[in-house]
């Protein structure tokens, strides 16, 4: 080769290709992304961080805690499950069920042809009711397409059984569980078939893997969650444990596992990552994360950044956390990982009350 | 230029390494092929088809659900759109007296049960003497937006003023084909404003 | 004078003999490289320290100066900009003036540029050290550091270019075509990178692209590329034949640079599926070019490599970073994915390319380039330190690359399974892998050392050669 233009061109034509491949594509996909409402709410995610947890983000880029903490969440699997919510509306409803509580004869057909291990029990025609023209033959109806169930089983192999568990009894408290960890699929076409006898069913989630098993979040985290960082501080090597969903985290799931000993959680959360910071060989005697003792100061702060002071273990004296202690702490505990969004959805009951403003915070009891 | 003694000279110590002739072997490329093709194997089954919104494979998350109802979408919309009555009739909804603008907060003609004397308001306007909440006023100002807002649009306004609870209003929403059905009713009656003795005959 | 090659028939009449032109490129080429060699040294200690934070915290705690969070990074950047860079500059000078036999263009302010280089890393590093980090691997130096070091590199290869367009022999042997793609690819990406991470920010987790992107690019292509070129000119040379399937070469740079770019963000979280698969499968894809330009290397050795082994310093480095480049690409292609994602394993891979790949090849080829530049010798004074530095560099090598894997396997067992308890696994567990890479940026430190000293006695006897006479 004689040409150096030629080389020039080759490079800049190949370093052309994996820039738009690995720098323009994710921008023009990701790029857009903002801060929107979550669905089914006018929650806007992830929230603007409140002026004490912005300004801790900077102490935690400045310390450098993303060397040793990554703030991102795994999952390795997801399954799906089908809730019962409500029997359905007028239309698909009959009087005549235990405690005079409405029934919801379709649904009876629906759950067991979603669930081939329970029984359908038969709904006797309560006397009352034997005299109403409009109600009496859906009994009728529904015997028959139960008897027709029956045989339909036994062409299609599947055996029932003929006592144990109803779907009469399942459909009777509600929210009532009906399936669980199935694949989507599964999951939809329960949907889809308890909607159409009239109920309200809806889809649930069941994330895995060992991140969730931890304690460290209820599902993986996902661009949108970044939106509000920058710089992004993802983190990239745990050599302490991941902090993505720190400010929900319950004490048992820490590193060190602690219980609270006060009715105060939200304060006792606050100082005990406050004690962290100062001396985390305090609270964890393994622990390898260096002492920011620097952060706080023995005598009082002035009136300004006046506030409480710590009281450190092991030590006569309170010690005064500085701005920056508290900055990096109020930022800490803006970090959640368990808030159900599009792309990365969340089993609804495991859902932690939103986190107070202004730097402190309720964790989630489990 | 001295010799480093122990070793000897090394032959060309100033000739430059040379290329031989010609070489070139198709093996890497044929490697590359094979490699190649692993990879796009591999980009198929775990790439997830290049979507921004999946994440792992395999885990398919459902269509999300429709974000809101529509009578919240509704107001939403109409809380935007109600600028353009906002000036007469204020932000606040209590409208002027001094300037003869009716209050939409509180009003029976807002949240009456059925919207169709609303819906007629605000396509065609109202002017003449009309009592709200026990005052009269009488103003030929305002204006028709039977062609400068669609049904959409005046559903969703129409939804925020009998639904603002700030307002003291909690009548339901309307929906864009009442609208719409009222439009094609009252066309011929299009550009003609409503007394408040016309539109008593309407339910 | 040149002995006959098949093609320089014009070159003959008009080049500058050898000597000539390593006189013009005595000043930049020492600079750069005893500042690099220098930044190797401080680099390795400052890495050093952090490690001994790893698996004893008081070690050194209490000032936040040198918190590990802030002395890791200043390592990395430090070795990376400082000794990396720097010492890839030097190679690149050299080989343009030497492959393209000319005098280089501007000794002096190219000498300036790398004093101004010199001077944007330390403000960088101490930046870094202050707090002023960016927060993105690879690119830690805060702006006001960034800027003044992007500005001495423009120079720097804008001088590297014009010498090379006044080239005598036209024919760009395979060494230039690294160096030439080196030198053009690092300010795009610098400039890319930076603009897109300190300039106009993308939002969430692009930045982490972004950054990620950055960094397979300068190891991969820069200074594999520049560990590629130096490879290419010794072996050859030091076999004393010629390159045996310079096809097969072609094939594997223009490979190289294809792909070369694509690869290293299998392991990023949060960002949808695709780009790690695409990455991944560019880390496997990457092997054909890399084996192709081994093999070329190997075709044109083959049969006397243990002669130059017991016999040549430099081919002793280049073989062990040759070796290196191997194993660092099939570690990344089996290993990079999902397993030993978030652990020492990962980002081992930084040290291993930085330090073992360009770092040998670079301390080989200054083994050779310092005492030509110097005493005129092809080897430095002294064969004992020049063995102490072989033998420290390789087993740094092995100390920093094994201890961060086998860490990495222990991490990589925690993160897999939630019955595994972080403190005792995760921490504790690899506190002993940790104190093998301390014993690794030790063994670097001495290497560092050792070529230093022999520098200062190559320059003292060539002082003492041309005493009194004006240089």
């Amino acid at each position: 080769m004689k040409y150096g233009p030629i080389l020039g061109a080759g490079a800049m034509f190949s370093l052309a290709c994996s820039w738009a491949a690995l720098v323009m594509a994710p921008q023009i996909q990701l790029g857009s992304l903002a801060p929107a409402a979550l669905p089914n709410s006018t929650e806007i995610y992830p929230p603007a961080r409140p002026g004490l947890a912005a300004q801790g983000a900077e102490v935690y880029r400045s310390l450098g805690c993303a060397q040793c903490h990554t703030r991102a969440v795994r999952q390795t699997q997801a399954l799906y499950g089908v809730r019962l919510n409500e029997l359905g509306g007028p239309a698909s409803l009959v009087p005549g069920g235990a405690d005079g509580k409405p029934l919801n004869l379709d649904l009876l057909l629906a759950l067991a042809a979603v669930r081939h291990d329970l029984a359908i029990a038969p709904v006797p025609l309560p006397p009352a009711l034997a005299g109403d023209t409009n109600v009496a033959p859906k009994f009728g109806l529904f015997e028959t397409n139960r008897a027709i169930l029956l045989r339909n089983d036994v062409k299609s192999g599947i055996t029932r059984p003929s006592s144990g568990p109803t779907v009469n009894e399942l459909a009777a408290k509600l929210p009532a569980t009906i399936l669980e960890k199935v694949s989507v699929e599964e999951g939809e076409r329960g949907v889809k078939f308890l909607s159409d006898a009239g109920a309200k069913a809806e889809l649930t989630f069941y994330n895995f893997g060992p991140d969730l098993d931890r304690g460290w979040g209820a599902r993986r985290t996902v661009a949108q969650d970044y939106v509000n960082d920058s710089p992004v501080l993802l983190g990239g090597v745990r050599v302490g444990p991941d902090l993505a969903g720190l400010g929900t985290r319950a004490p048992e799931k820490f590193a060190a596992p602690w219980k609270y000993a006060s009715t105060n959680t939200a304060a006792e959360f606050e100082q005990h990552l406050l004690v962290h910071l100062y001396n985390p060989r305090l609270l964890a005697k393994e622990s390898i994360c260096p002492s920011a003792g620097y952060l706080f100061d023995k005598q009082k702060p002035e009136v300004r950044f006046a506030g409480e002071p710590l009281a450190v273990p092991g030590k006569d004296t309170p010690v005064f956390p500085k701005h920056e202690a508290r900055a990096l702490v109020a930022y800490l505990l803006t970090q959640r990982a368990d808030v159900g969004v599009a792309d990365a959805p969340v089993p609804a009951v495991a859902k932690a009350p939103a986190p107070k403003t202004a730097g402190t915070n309720a964790p989630a009891k489990p | 230029m001295s010799q480093n003694k122990s070793k000897p000279a090394p032959q060309n110590a100033d000739a430059e390494p040379t290329m031989a002739a010609g070489g070139g072997s198709a093996w890497p490329f044929v490697l590359l092929g094979v490699v190649l093709f692993g990879c796009f194997l591999h980009v198929e089954n775990s790439g997830g088809a290049f979507r921004a919104d999946v994440y792992q494979v395999g885990v398919k998350v459902p269509p999300p659900m429709p974000n809101e109802p529509e009578e919240v979408k509704l107001y939403k919309a109409g809380a935007q759109l109600y600028a353009a009555c906002a000036g007469c009739h204020q932000p606040s909804g209590l409208g002027s007296d001094a300037l003869n603008f009716p209050p939409l907060a509180g009003s029976e003609w807002v949240t009456r049960e059925k919207p169709d004397r609303l819906i007629r308001i605000i396509l065609d306007a109202i002017e003449g003497p009309i009592t709200v909440k026990g005052k009269t006023y009488d103003n030929a100002a305002m204006t028709p937006f039977r062609g400068a807002l669609n049904e959409s649009q005046i559903a969703a306004i129409a939804t925020y003023i009998r639904g603002n609870k700030d307002w003291g209003n909690s009548a339901g929403h309307v929906t864009p084909a009442q609208v719409k059905a009222v439009m094609e009713a009252t066309s011929k009656s299009a550009g003609t404003k409503w007394r408040a003795t016309s539109l008593e005959t309407v339910p | 004078m040149t002995t006959a090659q098949p093609s320089s028939q014009t070159a003959c009449a008009t080049a500058p003999s050898a000597a000539q032109v390593e006189a013009s490129c005595r000043l930049p080429v020492l600079f750069l490289a005893f500042s690099g060699a220098a930044w190797l040294c401080a680099g390795a200690v400052l890495a050093l320290l952090a490690s001994v934070q790893l698996y004893n915290p008081a070690f050194m705690e209490g000032c936040p100066w040198v918190t590990y969070g802030r002395l890791r990074p200043a390592a990395v950047n430090a070795l990376a900009y400082g000794f990396a860079l720097q010492s890839s500059f030097a190679l690149a000078l050299w080989l343009i003036a030497r492959l393209g036999r000319v005098e280089l263009s501007a000794p002096l302010g190219l000498t300036i540029a790398a004093k101004f280089w010199n001077v944007a890393v330390t403000v960088g590093v101490f930046g870094i050290l202050a707090g002023d980090a960016t927060g993105f691997d690879l690119l830690e130096f805060p702006l006001y550091a960034a800027l003044p070091l992007f500005a001495s590199y423009a120079c720097l290869a804008a001088w590297a270019l014009v010498t090379l367009h006044q080239r005598t022999e036209r024919e760009l042997y395979v060494s230039l075509w690294f160096v030439v793609a080196a030198l053009l690819w690092f300010p795009w990406t610098l400039s890319t990178a930076q603009g897109l991470l300190l300039g106009w920010r993308p939002t969430g987790v692009v930045q982490a692209i972004v950054a990620g992107w950055f960094g397979q690019n300068l190891l991969q292509l820069v200074l594999t590329g520049s560990a590629l070129a130096v490879l290419f000119y010794f072996v050859p040379k030091t076999v004393n034949r010629p390159l045996a399937n310079p096809g097969l070469a072609r094939a594997g740079f223009w490979l190289l640079l294809l792909i070369g770019g694509w690869g290293g963000l299998a392991q990023l979280a949060a960002v949808p599926a695709w780009i790690p698969a695409v990455s991944g499968a560019a880390n496997f894809l990457v092997i054909v070019p890399v084996l192709a330009l081994l093999v070329s290397l190997w075709q044109t050795a083959e049969g006397k490599i243990a002669e130059s082994w017991k016999e040549n310093a430099t081919f002793r480095f280049l073989l062990v970073a040759a070796i290196l480049l191997l194993g660092v690409t099939l570690r990344t292609a089996f290993l990079g994915g999902a397993s030993m994602q978030f652990t020492f394993f990962a980002a081992a891979r930084t040290d291993i390319v930085l330090l073992g790949v360009f770092g040998l090849a670079a301390l080989g080829a200054l083994h050779h380039i310092v005492p030509r530049l110097t005493t005129g010798d092809d080897e430095l004074p002294s064969s004992g330190l020049a063995d102490l530095a072989f033998w420290a560099a390789v087993l740094g090598m092995l100390g920093v690359g094994v201890g961060f894997s086998l860490a990495g396997f222990g991490q990589g067992a925690v993160n897999a399974s939630a019955s595994k308890d972080f403190l005792k696994d995760g921490v504790t567990g690899i506190a002993g892998n940790l104190k093998l890479v301390t014993a690794g940026y030790a063994a670097l430190t001495v290497a560092a050392l050792a070529f230093l000293a022999n520098f200062g006695l190559a320059v003292r006897r060539c002082c003492a050669n041309c005493c009194g006479g004006a240089r």
